[in-house]
């Protein structure tokens, strides 16, 4: 049980390429952290480099006490599961799991029991004597996972574990990891390109984006106060609606203008956006806060008119695909709600949880 | 130059670590062998003149033993066997293509057990029709073809591809002295299976074949070699074609031309076939109007010298063979009614000095038609889309343009690669069979390159001489190399 | 019974099919169809027309492993043992060659497999004759080490093995490494066990050409016991050339192992010539 620390960690590939631009990440001891991010962002390279298979070219990497750079992954006290498993395909589980601590030179008594211990804890007690090709994909995720809980490490790295399963196994090891967390209670980097696994599993989350740290919160923190436009972009489903415009002022208020729409802001927020006034700025609105019911009651909501292209009904609820001419965006709205295709409609945007993200620089203003 | 830093030093130790026993051998066995075989070709080592009773020093002789190599005639000699010998590789390709072709087919249609049944029924069908019409209790030799047929086709139905496979595999893998001392019984003139088979047959044709009158016989002769003359037209046309297109370079069509000219002026200059020198000016003539013609009408696109000269070798090589043969065949019916006059007989096969290549080349076939270029012909069947073959019949290509318009093309990749190993592997070849069948006779009429160089090197001592013969081999084949690297990409990629 | 297969021409088409190939197969097979029936003839019947024995010898077997000067179990076991253990040799120098050029990354590494591959163009015959000038100088003629050692290095088999390694997924080797494999146990206990398709062809291959190899035999045994199969039946055939029913028993006998190889490994075979035959 140990704390990460990686500090101005960077990773130049032979081609001159930057694949981590001086990352600093501090993973606390037993935290569940989720590295999150578009792929080629430059997680699993970080990941790697913890794991000790890729090189650091400059940084500092310490799991608890020690800076790991130059150990070996051998003695760095960790396990790592793979995407795609990595189970060695001659031997039986057991003997997968058994593996490391035979390298190890563990007494054999010592090895069976923290198998079966491990094997316990997953569930696998009947394939313990099968080889991983006779087993399903949930089922070689678990061996891989159990590989690495037998050795007790002080932390355990997750390389996409789940991506190589289908949707349904997904939602199923996403609990069961989750679950084997508060189980064992060690410290856990995951890395995963799916925003849905990042939000649901970590205690906190990592968003990764050209190997840089976009931001490093909690999921809700995340999501409500995304630090620039890409994590807002990147977090929720449907993504966030970007309305590129201008802040203009008008008998004392500042309105967001754009061609075919204008919404006033709200005067809380006008300290901060005074100095963008007749600046280009991005409006950003989740699409559950658009035509919401709360939006609706709200009675200073400001109204926008669009066209829909496109209705999905989910069931519990219906997205619209709306366009107002200029600006595409979808609304998320109750699922009974008349719509159909073609219609031009009037949707209220909840205007306390918008946000507003300088168009250059894209990060946060409000 | 990159530093290298301290990890990779580690990482090379442990690379070359694992290398090492590797490293040992090649230095042993090949590096060091190869610079002193390099030395020694330059000195006139001779273990008649240098060994344990005369301890004369050895002497550097410069480029002595390439000057001798190149200017008697023994080198060239045998250099030609090899090529000689090479001619029969388009075939053993061309049967293994052939044997993959069917194999690839799905000859059981449906279920076994009923297919089964169909052939055990033809098969007896066949066989006891074979014994009436050759009287019953005809010859033991009739039943036991008719059985061996019988057997293969209903294990063949049975085990399907594979028995096939294995069938035709079988003169490949076994191949070697023992199978080498197995065809020299046959080849026996005297007692042999083949000479014994062929005596009826020559006996009833004889006659006949003399009865034919001269004219006939000058007939058939003048009708191969317009046959002969049709492909060599016919070949530098497509080459001409594709010159004027502006895929072929300047270059690799004059190659063509001098590849596919070169039977006959090779039978022009060549004892044997003195008859046909009547062909060389209507070579020339021919060759003069084409490159008239071709200067004269243009090409609509230029290109570089050498492109298409992969192309180039390995048609004009194609028609080159089969212009060889039917000027050979055309000679042979030529004079055969005059020869038939007084009875024909059987050929001395390797005995003879002049069927003796042709028979060993036949063997070669015999072994060629299911080996490993087979399997690779399999795989790349295998490999070809269904989806191609389908189209083709939507275009309604009938089965032949099925093959020359998508089998061909795709199998060009596995094609190449085996005429290259092929080549490479012809021009070390014909020791194992020289040394096992006609110790390089008769007259040396089949010692290749790689027999004299074990006759020179281990027989008569001749070191140095033998080291100056392997190193003009080695730089053949590495110009087959070359040629295959610089141009092989670019044939299959055509 | 055909309505089941379709029309008329395709039962022909499908009849004419298997017929072509049964008929290409016979007489693919034809000699060695001679070659037993001869094998179990008596000397007298052997020029006769007729292929069948008036009755089969088959103590002609057991006739080949008494025949004066002819010490054909002995070389039977010289061309097992020498094969064998070049078989054993190569594969495992190949396998380590193999290792280091699929699965070690080191400065240099593809330069110097190209120049190891540049080695299986060099032909055998150049080096032939420095090579056994060296193993006079070393006291290596007429003895089993001189005929294996210079047998044991294949860049072929090398080339064959690092192409299957190549398909080995990495993620094994990361793995092992955070188990906490050191180069040599990754090898032992992870690569070369998955290897085992590319080693089992590889065996094939090399056990068939060294049972069958003649030129460095050739030369470098000059007793008749250490004579292997080959070199042995070449002096069957020049010493008792006549006695071919005893020769043809000795040929028969000698393709035995290989067609058993054959036989029984097939489909490793088959797979193993198309990987060594797709260009790297």
């Amino acid at each position: 049980m140990a704390e990460v620390i990686l500090k101005n960690i960077c990773k130049i590939y032979d081609g001159g390429v930057l694949a981590v631009n001086n990352v600093n990440l501090h993973i606390r001891d037993r935290e569940f952290m989720v590295l999150v991010g578009p792929s080629g962002c430059g997680k699993s390279t970080t990941l790697r480099m913890v794991a000790g298979l890729e090189e650091i070219t400059s940084g500092q990497i310490k799991i608890g006490e020690r800076v790991i750079n130059d150990v070996p992954p051998k003695d760095r006290d960790i396990a790592m599961v793979f995407q795609n498993y990595a189970l060695y395909p001659h031997m039986t589980v057991y003997d997968n799991m058994a593996f490391g601590l035979k390298l190890r030179k563990f007494k054999k008594a010592d090895i069976d029991k923290r198998v079966r211990e491990a094997a316990d804890i997953l569930g696998i007690h009947e394939y313990l004597h099968r080889r991983p090709k006779a087993l399903s994909g949930g089922q070689r995720q678990r061996v891989a996972v159990g590989r690495a809980i037998v050795r007790k490490p002080e932390a355990f790295l997750f390389d996409e574990p789940l991506s190589n399963l289908d949707a349904k196994m997904r939602v199923q090891m996403r609990a069961e990891i989750s679950k084997l967390h508060t189980q064992l209670e060690t410290t856990m980097i995951y890395v995963t390109h799916d925003q849905i696994e990042a939000m649901t599993m970590g205690d906190r989350i990592c968003v990764m984006k050209d190997g840089l740290i976009q931001q490093v919160d909690d999921p809700l923190t995340l999501y409500d106060n995304p630090a620039n436009a890409f994590v807002a972009g990147f977090i929720g489903t449907p993504p966030m609606n970007f309305f590129r415009g201008m802040i203009i002022a008008r008998d004392g208020k500042l309105v967001f203008h754009e061609e075919t729409m204008e919404i006033p802001l709200l005067d809380e927020w006008k300290e901060k956006l005074e100095p963008y006034i007749d600046k280009k700025i991005i409006f950003g609105a989740r699409p559950e806060d658009i035509g919401s019911e709360q939006a609706e009651k709200e009675p200073n909501s400001p109204k926008i008119k669009a066209q829909i292209e496109v209705a999905e009904p989910m069931g519990s609820e219906t997205y619209l695909y709306l366009s107002t001419g200029t600006q595409s965006f979808i609304a998320r709205v109750e699922a009974h709600k008349k719509a159909r295709v073609g219609d031009k409609i009037e949707l209220s945007i909840y205007l306390p949880k918008a946000h507003i993200f300088d168009s250059n620089t894209e990060k946060l203003i409000v | 130059m990159t530093k290298i830093s301290k990890k990779d030093f580690k990482d090379i130790v442990a690379g070359i670590g694992f290398l090492l026993p590797n490293i040992c051998g090649f230095l042993a066995f090949i590096a060091g062998p190869l610079i002193i075989s390099l030395a020694m070709a330059f000195t006139n080592w001779n273990l008649e003149l240098h060994n344990v009773f005369k301890t004369e020093p050895i002497k550097f002789v410069g480029f002595g033993n390439f000057i001798k190599l190149l200017t008697e005639p023994d080198f060239f000699r045998y250099l030609g066997n090899t090529l000689f010998f090479m001619m029969g590789i388009p075939f053993g390709i061309g049967g293994s293509l052939c044997s993959a072709l069917l194999l690839s087919k799905n000859f059981r249609g449906g279920s076994r057990r009923v297919w089964g049944m169909v052939i055990v029924t033809v098969m007896l069908i066949v066989s006891l029709g074979a014994l009436v019409i050759t009287g019953l209790g005809g010859t033991a030799m009739t039943m036991l073809i008719c059985g061996l047929v019988g057997v293969i086709l209903l294990s063949g139905s049975i085990g399907g591809q594979t028995i096939y496979r294995t069938l035709f595999y079988f003169p490949y893998f076994t191949a070697g002295v023992a199978t080498f001392i197995l065809w020299k019984k046959l080849y026996s003139p005297d007692t042999g299976p083949i000479n014994n088979a062929l005596k009826p047959l020559l006996n009833f044709a004889g006659p006949r074949l003399a009865a034919i009158p001269p004219w006939g016989a000058h007939l058939c002769s003048g009708i191969l070699i317009l046959l002969l003359a049709a492909i060599f037209i016919y070949a530098a046309w497509r080459k001409f074609l594709l010159w004027r297109d502006g895929e072929s370079g300047t270059l690799s069509l004059l190659i063509g031309l001098v590849v596919l000219s070169t039977p006959v002026i090779f039978s022009c200059f060549w004892s044997q076939f003195k008859s046909v020198s009547f062909l060389f000016p209507a070579l020339l003539i021919m060759v003069g109007i084409f490159i008239v013609y071709a200067l004269l009408s243009g090409r609509e696109h230029q290109c570089p010298l050498d492109r298409g000269m992969a192309n180039a070798i390995v048609i004009c090589g194609a028609a080159m063979i089969f212009i060889f043969i039917l000027l050979g065949l055309s000679n042979v019916v030529y004079v055969l009614p005059q020869l038939a006059s007084d009875g024909l007989e059987p050929p001395q096969w390797i005995a003879d000095y002049y069927w003796a290549k042709p028979s060993l080349m036949l063997m070669g076939f015999w072994g060629a038609i299911g080996s490993n270029n087979m399997l690779l012909y399999l795989a790349g069947l295998s490999g070809v889309s269904q989806e191609l073959y389908e189209a083709a019949d939507i275009d309604g290509a009938s089965p032949f343009q099925r093959f020359w318009h998508v089998t061909w093309p795709q199998l060009a990749n596995v094609t190449f690669f085996i005429l290259v190993m092929s080549v490479i592997g012809g021009l070390q070849g014909g020791f194992e069979m020289a040394r096992t069948m006609t110790q390089g006779g008769p007259a040396g009429a089949t010692t290749t390159l790689s027999y004299y160089i074990y006759t020179e090197g281990f027989a008569t001592g001749r070191l140095g001489y033998a080291s100056a013969v392997a190193w003009t081999l080695f730089a053949l084949i590495f110009a087959v190399t070359a040629f295959n690297w610089k141009f092989g990409n670019r044939y299959t990629n055509e | 019974m055909f309505k089941k297969y379709g029309t008329f021409s395709k039962v022909a088409k499908l009849l004419s099919l298997n017929i072509a190939l049964a008929l290409i197969a016979a007489t693919l097979v034809l000699p060695f169809t001679w070659m037993i029936l001869a094998s179990v003839k008596t000397l007298e019947e052997i020029g006769l027309d007729s292929w069948l024995p008036r009755i089969f010898q088959w103590n002609n077997y057991a006739d080949v492993f008494n025949v004066k000067g002819i010490m054909f179990g002995r070389w039977y076991w010289n061309s097992i043992f020498v094969a064998s253990w070049v078989t054993f040799l190569q594969v495992f120098t190949s396998s380590l060659a193999a290792f280091s050029f699929s699965r070690l990354k080191w400065k240099g590494r593809d330069k110097v497999f190209l120049m190891y591959l540049g080695t299986m163009m060099l032909p055998g015959l150049v080096m032939m004759i420095p090579n056994y000038q060296n193993m006079i100088r070393f006291g290596l003629i007429n003895t089993y080490p001189g005929l294996i050692l210079p047998a044991a290095f294949s860049a072929f088999g090398t080339f064959l093995m690092r192409q299957f390694m190549m398909n080995i997924p990495h993620s094994l080797d990361e793995a092992a490494e955070i188990d906490g494999a050191s180069k040599w146990e990754l090898y032992w206990n992870v690569i070369l066990p998955l290897s085992r398709p590319a080693i089992v062809t590889l065996t094939i291959f090399s056990f068939m050409g060294n049972y069958n190899s003649m030129f460095w035999p050739l030369v470098m045994m000059k007793s008749p016991d250490k004579y292997t199969l080959p070199i042995g039946m070449l002096a069957f055939d020049s010493s008792q050339g006549q006695q071919t029913n005893l020769l043809m028993a000795a040929v028969a006998m000698s393709v035995i192992p290989m067609i058993l190889i054959f036989v029984l490994m097939q489909k490793q075979l088959v797979k193993g010539i198309m990987l060594g035959g797709v260009k790297g």
